[in-house]
């Protein structure tokens, strides 16, 4: 059964195609063209004008975000910008701790249970410059409940004295992420894991709840609502985590589900000292099980940390803070960890932010493949924010993908030019327009839950390089709008060897599709965030937004 | 309440000699049930050793992100070991080869545990080769200065004045003794209270007094702690202040003195490890300060 999908505009992100009509036959895309010409070869069609003042783009492609960023809102958002969560409700920015603790009010009265704790998430201390987030905040709302607010790095928490009292947190704990105020009583702060897990009962609820089931659902909402149709979950799902695979079989094949899955395998999370030879042999035998919703395969190395943590590994120190980040795979080491992966010809995606983890990775590269890897590999650098010029060079010649993380510009751009890596770092940062200048296959991303998720945000970033304070950052380095769009639909297709299905409005591809309320043209490259998702379409079945 | 299990943290980087250092405790006579965290399973010397791996008593580290190390890894890693039947009576958590000691250090501070000593070993033939790579060096000195006591490894087989330039350098970044390898064992990893109670105290590894102290308060303790001679390197033990009692630890350079949280009555006793070679009459006389 043909059905004709029209629309006022179809941007198809390929050269071959164009028109103002889709057609659609068993989930694939038959044909594009104009809504008579498609009428005329199909006939006995339907035609389906449901979208027809809107204007429809493939679905786009996220190629790094963590599963994770759904399970968090089964938690209160705090943070400093809007958001949208999976329900659709749009969350303001709380833009003053005051505001934090009002939110935090508000959810308390609506709590009956008087021993459940309140969970809350998204706080960045990095725009409160000045003031500190303590226990005696948050006693403000509660003296008797439980409250625990993470903070947008996940690395440190903020409870109040409730939890301190129920878990023991008093001036005789010794650990170090437990800060201290002038009188030798905790603050309320917990830094770091090991003191995290000091708030007992609150913080196992709240990091478990991160990988239940129904925060994986809320995974694929967020996605609807972004537009996205394929969408990544980078690392946060082990391979050899029965129950997790079992959930994603179980919720990729309901047909609400509105986005495909792509499962990266991160072997050095969790555990001992990877055997790779092994986790190759799973990843191969996982591949088998994959399904059109759920891939298994690809796999994920975390190289170093982020810059706004001050864990980035970079080669000239950072300006304020410290001198240098950490590692989290000794260097020395790489090129065997590489070598199973390469040999197997498994995909390869390596989390690198600062410019020394990026040389250590090529270096690391090339000797794993003795400079000449296997053809069309797609091995790719995700983040590589602080990448140089002599860098990309290397990368194109080593064939590898980009994929950067634009989003930063927004976050964190001015926290970039002021107080990380200084001015003249800070306008080469992700820097598109040279990676496309080489012909380096790139995307763009969000990186979820540690910026919001949504394509058109992350372009209209890419597209801007405009900070949260009004500065561009790097004016040669934007993308217009065709190539943001291409980023974020057949440039992340390709790195997740999945552009012969996704990514393009191309005949014989699956019918995933983005529904959006103007067109991307008319409004421009300062326009990209504005654009709303009406809907999306994954292998012909619609998804309103919602 | 059950008594905190002495927890060890054994860092260094790639190479450095962990593993060895590590299976010769694991596989000596001391009657003592460890369990090992492990960053690789590699050549750890499980079959010979007290810990049985289906009890669980071997364990992955982590080296992730900060959920997995929280929820996959390390914490869960400590819980379930406290929630085994025959809870071990040490644990020894080995350290990645990039790891920070002191980071994981904190683990030690898990309720339940009691950090007992941040450890760190390196090898006289590569030190300077590492702490000068321009990838690694800042992780290796970081490492270094982490260290409550150094180990030099292979000090038996590398060149003299290699073993020499080592301690030169580590000297340059920290202040915490430095112990040989090949003789280092016991008396650095396992538990000062089960040393000091093994009969024949003149071990060839250590020198060990035991004492009971006098009553005191916090700063007493501190100050006395403070000022130890640099020929013993560990010390623990009890001190009755009038309340639920002290704690009182000194690990190679690093002292700590915590309030005891349980009100059952305590035994005041105090327990020094010297140096090998160490007159004990060095333990003694410090021991005589504040002895009942």
């Amino acid at each position: 059964m043909t059905t004709i999908l029209t629309a006022q505009a179809v941007h198809t992100i390929d050269a071959g195609t164009s028109g103002d009509a889709i057609a659609i036959d068993d989930g694939q895309i038959l044909a594009v063209g104009s809504a008579a010409d498609l009428a005329e070869a199909h006939p006995g069609a339907t035609v389906d004008d449901r979208y027809g003042d809107q204007v429809i783009l493939p679905g786009f492609v996220e190629a790094h975000a963590h599963s994770m960023a759904g399970g968090i809102w089964q938690h209160l958002y705090v943070g400093y910008f809007d958001s949208r969560g999976p329900d659709g409700k749009v969350w303001s920015g709380c833009r003053t701790l005051d505001a934090v603790i009002e939110r935090l009010a508000e959810a308390e009265a609506t709590l009956d249970d008087p021993y459940e704790p309140l969970l809350a998430w998204g706080l960045d201390p990095i725009y409160f410059p000045g003031e500190r987030f303590v226990a005696a905040h948050l006693d403000e709302v509660s003296t008797t409940r439980p409250i625990l607010v993470a903070h947008a790095s996940m690395h440190l928490l903020t409870v109040n004295t409730a939890v301190m009292e129920k878990e023991g947190i008093d001036a005789d704990t010794l650990a170090d992420g437990v800060p201290k105020d002038g009188a030798g009583d905790p603050i309320g702060e917990l830094q770091e894991p090991a003191a995290m897990r000091l708030a007992g009962d609150s913080f196992v609820r709240f990091f478990v709840s991160l990988m239940a089931e129904e925060g994986l659902r809320n995974y694929g909402r967020l996605a609807g609502n972004a537009g996205v149709t394929t969408i990544v979950d980078l690392g946060g799902t082990p391979i050899d985590n029965d129950r997790l695979v079992a959930s994603w079989k179980s919720l990729t094949a309901e047909s609400s589900f509105p986005a495909r899955v792509v499962i990266f395998h991160n072997p050095g999370m969790g555990g001992v000292t990877p055997d790779l030879n092994e986790i190759a042999e799973i990843a191969v035998a996982r591949q088998g099980e994959s399904t059109d919703k759920l891939r298994f395969g690809p796999i994920k190395f975390v190289l170093d940390g982020s810059i706004q943590g001050y864990t980035a590994r970079v080669t000239e120190p950072y300006v304020t803070g410290k001198d240098n980040g950490l590692w989290l795979i000794p260097p020395a080491q790489l090129a065997d960890w590489i070598r199973p992966v390469v040999a197997n010809e498994m995909l390869l995606h390596v989390h690198c932010n600062g410019d020394q983890a990026v040389d250590v990775m090529l270096d690391a590269f090339t000797e794993a493949t003795g400079g000449s890897p296997y053809a069309d590999h797609r091995t790719t650098i995700q983040h590589c924010q602080l990448t140089r010029p002599d860098q990309y060079q290397r990368m194109a010649e080593l064939g590898m993908c980009a994929n950067l993380f634009s989003n930063h510009f927004w976050y964190w751009g001015d926290q970039h030019h002021d107080l990380t890596v200084g001015p003249d770092r800070a306008v080469g940062m992700n820097a598109a327009a040279s990676v496309l200048g080489l012909d380096i296959p790139l995307s763009i991303h969000s990186d979820a839950p540690v910026t919001p998720l949504g394509p058109l945000h992350v372009a209209w970033c890419a597209a801007n390089r405009q900070t949260a304070n009004g500065r561009v950052l790097g004016e040669d380095e934007r993308l217009s709008v065709d190539q943001a769009l291409h980023a974020i639909t057949l440039g992340a297709a390709h790195q997740l060897r999945m552009e012969h299905e996704v990514g393009s409005i191309t005949p014989g591809k699956r019918a995933d599709l983005v529904v959006l309320d103007a067109d991307p043209h008319d409004v421009g490259a300062s326009g990209l965030r504005g654009l709303g998702v009406v809907a999306t379409v994954l292998g012909g079945e619609h998804h309103p937004v919602g | 309440m059950t008594v905190a299990v002495p927890l060890t943290v054994l860092g260094g980087y790639l190479g450095a000699g962990k593993t060895t250092l590590l299976n010769r405790v694991l596989t000596a006579d001391h009657g003592l049930r460890i369990a090992v965290i492990v960053n690789d399973f590699g050549d750890i010397a499980v079959d010979e050793a007290l810990v049985e791996p289906e009890d669980g008593n071997v364990l992955a580290l982590a080296n992730g992100c900060v959920c997995c190390q929280a929820v996959d890894g390390l914490g869960s890693a400590l819980d379930d070991l406290s929630a085994l039947e025959t809870r071990p009576d040490h644990v020894i958590i080995e350290v990645s080869g990039v790891g920070d000691p002191w980071a994981v250090a904190q683990w030690g501070r898990t309720p339940g545990y009691a950090l007992d000593g941040v450890l760190v070993v390196v090898d006289p033939e590569s030190l300077g080769t590492w702490l000068a790579d321009q990838y690694v060096g800042d992780t290796v000195a970081d490492q270094i200065r982490a260290a409550d006591v150094l180990i030099v490894s292979r000090t038996d087989i590398a060149a003299a004045n290699e073993v020499a330039a080592a301690r030169e350098m580590l000297r340059a970044l920290s202040d915490a003794p430095i112990a040989d390898g090949p003789t280092a064992g016991p008396e650095l990893l396992l538990p000062v209270e089960r040393l000091g109670r093994q009969p024949g105290t003149d071990h060839p590894l250590h020198v060990a007094h035991s004492f009971v102290p006098r009553s005191m308060d916090r700063a007493q303790l501190r100050a006395w702690l403070d000022g130890t001679p640099v020929e013993v390197v560990r010390i623990k033990g009890l001190v009755d202040d009038g309340e639920h009692g002290l704690i009182g630890q000194l690990s190679g350079r690093r002292v700590e003195v915590s309030r005891r949280r349980d009100p059952r009555p305590i035994d005041p006793v105090m327990t020094m490890i010297g140096r090998p070679g160490t007159d004990p009459g060095v333990l003694i006389a410090w021991a005589a300060g504040i002895v009942a």
